[in-house]
């Protein structure tokens, strides 16, 4: 597959990824925050309840601290393929992997849009075969209509494999 | 326009299956009732405000209600019905289910029968079709001839849509389709394996180890409920044996073992006893069970892939085991649903034990279509030993350090608690144990492209065990590539591919090989049929 085959993910998907990691942290630190009041209503106040607390706590921080980096490192590297026979998915550069897919074995297409991805007008497309799934994190909503439009014709025109 | 099916009632035996069910699942709510029942009347006293009566009513009334009345209107609004094209089966009386399932997407068909509904001639049938357990159909109680009913029906539909099967030249099915007895006496098995393979099976089955698990979580179950003084005499006793000496402790290391050995024997024996197989056609007919007798058909074409699998007692005595990979967990549930699981397991073992030897000349018998025979791999892991041993040499040699902190503190005036000193050894137990099962994954992990390419033999180790597994291209979903930064400039990747199987092995996986191999296998898997 030659390297002008892999295609980006939209700009935007950056900007929801932060927000995700907002949405995130702030839920942690809120659930934190209950059990510390919870905590403290009911007595439970020894060293383990501020300890694991203070530790999600700091997690959801340095999470959201760290985020950016992690946004631009993840952008940077996630691409998607989709060749004649098969369907390829590659992240991650410390970390690399690719999966390919061929038509043939996927079963079905989705499409999932959260509010988030709404917001920015962008849909994640995710192909299923009988045993997993594997997602494109985000598209402009045109381009997720046409890349399921050209997966399901590829998947229709593949030959059943022996 | 199809006239409104022939329903059927579930054989009334069913009732007594049901009623088992529902009174086993409810035991502890059972006995929690009734304790509380009885700690209101021994607070409440002889001079009690006569509260204790209409406890005692309103108790009965609830288990009466849960035990009796909801199996009874389960089996009332149960019903199936076999159509020309379709088994349908509805069940519920608020929530109304309906299941349909055609004959051509039947996957297998399981029957149990348990010995209190052997003298009805009544047995348990599961029909599944591939995928998960949920869409499976069980009709607990039917006469012995809706199997047959079925697999006939079932024939038909597969050769009248000229199915993918490997043998198309399948004679009429209403031939071939005959009951299990009528097959013993008239055809003899391609297999059978007799009570000393069982017995070489469950002395060789390293999961016998397992059941002081199972022991230990009886005891714990009944210690609750058994007198406070017989719970703390038994434990008394079993740690006074351990102030007498090495030699107690070693002969109650041995009681322990012979304990588990007879466990691990009668579970082989329970499940395995008679176990026999019979080729009809495109199908293969598997008996098994002591007690509770299990027929299972499988249509050939419906294996996903065949594994022979050598633990390390088994490879001592030359035996193996093979399995196949179905895409359908293929064991009806026995009575005890916690088994489940291991149902499912007992039901993909095609050869409980066999002598590595024989192995292929059976096999050529029971699956001919699938053509097995000894192959020479290639080894994905030459010279790549320090990918596989790296991490869990270190981890090693940290918790060897670690362990060594430890005994050397007990020389000084600081003596570490027993936990720590515990932890400490079990966890350099568990790296060595880490670095032996990738040490063997090293020496095994390889692959052979077979006849034409459409099929694939890959040989590993899952833990302690050897895996041979050989299965079609077509089987595997997807596949994927693995590196790091550091691994990439070296070509050295590691490949994960999985299977369309829900009982068996479901992936074929190589921790670490050349980009060369990875390119050959990716090219493999992505090419067209012919």
């Amino acid at each position: 597959m030659e390297s002008d085959d892999w295609r980006p993910l939209p700009d935007r998907v950056r900007r929801v990824w932060m927000i995700n990691a907002l949405i995130q942290s702030m839920a942690i630190l809120a659930g934190c925050a209950v059990a510390a009041v919870v905590c403290r209503m009911m007595d439970w106040w020894q060293i383990w309840q501020p300890a694991i607390i203070a530790i999600a706590a700091a997690y959801a921080v340095l999470q959201l601290a760290f985020q950016p980096l992690q946004t631009k490192y993840a952008y940077a590297f996630n691409r998607f393929a989709i060749g004649d026979r098969e369907f390829r998915i590659r992240k991650g550069w410390l970390f690399r992997s690719s999966v390919t897919v061929p038509f043939n074995r996927i079963q079905h297409v989705d499409t999932r849009q959260n509010p988030v991805l709404r917001r920015f007008g962008l849909t994640a497309v995710t192909v299923h075969t009988a045993v997993d799934e594997h997602t494109i994190d985000a598209l402009d909503d045109a381009e997720a209509e046409r890349v399921v439009k050209l997966i399901t014709q590829r998947v229709a025109e593949s030959k059943e494999d022996l | 326009m199809a006239g409104e099916p022939q329903w059927r009632r579930l054989h009334p035996a069913g009732l007594i299956v049901a009623l088992a069910k529902s009174a086993k699942a409810l035991a502890g709510l059972i006995v929690a009732i009734g304790m509380i029942v009885m700690g209101r009347m021994s607070s409440d006293g002889p001079n009690g405000s006569g509260m204790a009566p209409m406890l005692i009513g309103i108790a009965l009334a609830i288990v009466v209600m849960l035990v009796l009345v909801t199996p009874i209107v389960q089996w009332l609004t149960t019903r199936y019905a076999l159509t020309d094209r379709e088994l349908i089966w509805e069940s519920g009386l608020f929530f109304r289910n309906r299941r349909t399932m055609s004959y051509d997407r039947i996957h297998a068909i399981n029957s149990v029968s348990p010995w209190y509904l052997q003298p009805f001639g009544v047995v348990g049938l599961t029909i599944s079709a591939g995928g998960s357990s949920e869409s499976d159909i069980t009709l607990d109680a039917v006469d012995a001839a809706v199997q047959l009913e079925l697999e006939s029906l079932r024939a038909k539909a597969g050769a009248a849509n000229d199915s993918n099967t490997f043998d198309t030249q399948a004679s009429e099915p209403s031939e071939h389709i005959k009951p299990v007895r009528d097959m013993q006496s008239e055809h003899a098995p391609v297999f059978t394996a007799s009570p000393r393979d069982i017995l070489l099976y469950a002395l060789s089955d390293i999961a016998f180890l397992a059941s002081a698990l199972v022991i230990w979580g009886f005891w714990n179950r009944i210690s609750d409920v058994l007198p406070g003084w017989l719970v703390r005499r038994t434990e008394d006793t079993v740690l006074g044996l351990f102030a007498q000496g090495a030699l107690a402790i070693a002969m109650f290391a041995l009681f322990c073992v012979i304990v588990m050995l007879m466990v691990s024997l009668v579970s082989a024996f329970l499940r395995f006893y008679g176990f026999a197989i019979w080729r009809r056609g495109d199908d293969l007919v598997i008996s098994r069970g002591l007690i509770t007798k299990q027929v299972t058909t499988l249509p050939v074409s419906r294996i996903q892939s065949v594994e022979i699998r050598r633990n390390v007692l088994r490879r001592l005595l030359h035996l193996c085991t093979v399995r196949v990979g179905l895409s359908v967990v293929a064991g009806a549930g026995d009575d005890d649903d916690d088994d489940d699981d291991g149902n499912a397991q007992s039901a993909s073992v095609l050869l409980p034990v066999i002598g590595s030897k024989r192995v292929y000349d059976v096999m050529a018998k029971v699956l001919p279509e699938w053509d097995l025979a000894p192959v020479r791999t290639h080894r994905t892991g030459r010279g790549l030993g320090r990918y596989y041993l790296a991490a869990p040499l270190v981890a090693l040699l940290a918790s060897l350090m670690a362990l060594g902190v430890v005994l050397l503190r007990t020389r000084t005036q600081w003596h570490p608690p027993l936990p720590l000193a515990v932890a400490a050894a079990l966890a350099t137990l568990a790296m060595l144990w880490w670095m032996a099962t990738r040490a063997l994954k090293w020496r095994t992990e390889g692959f052979a492209l077979l006849d034409g390419s459409h099929r694939i033999e890959a040989t590993g180790a899952e833990q302690l065990t050897l895996v041979t597994l050989v299965t079609h291209r077509s089987r595997v979903q997807s596949f994927t590539r693995s590196t790091t930064a550091w691994r990439e400039p070296h070509g050295v990747e590691s490949v994960n591919m999985p299977l369309f199987v829900a009982v068996g092995t479901s992936a074929v996986g190589f921790h670490a090989m050349h980009r060369a191999d990875a390119n050959r296998l990716e090219e493999w898997m992505t090419s067209e049929a012919g």
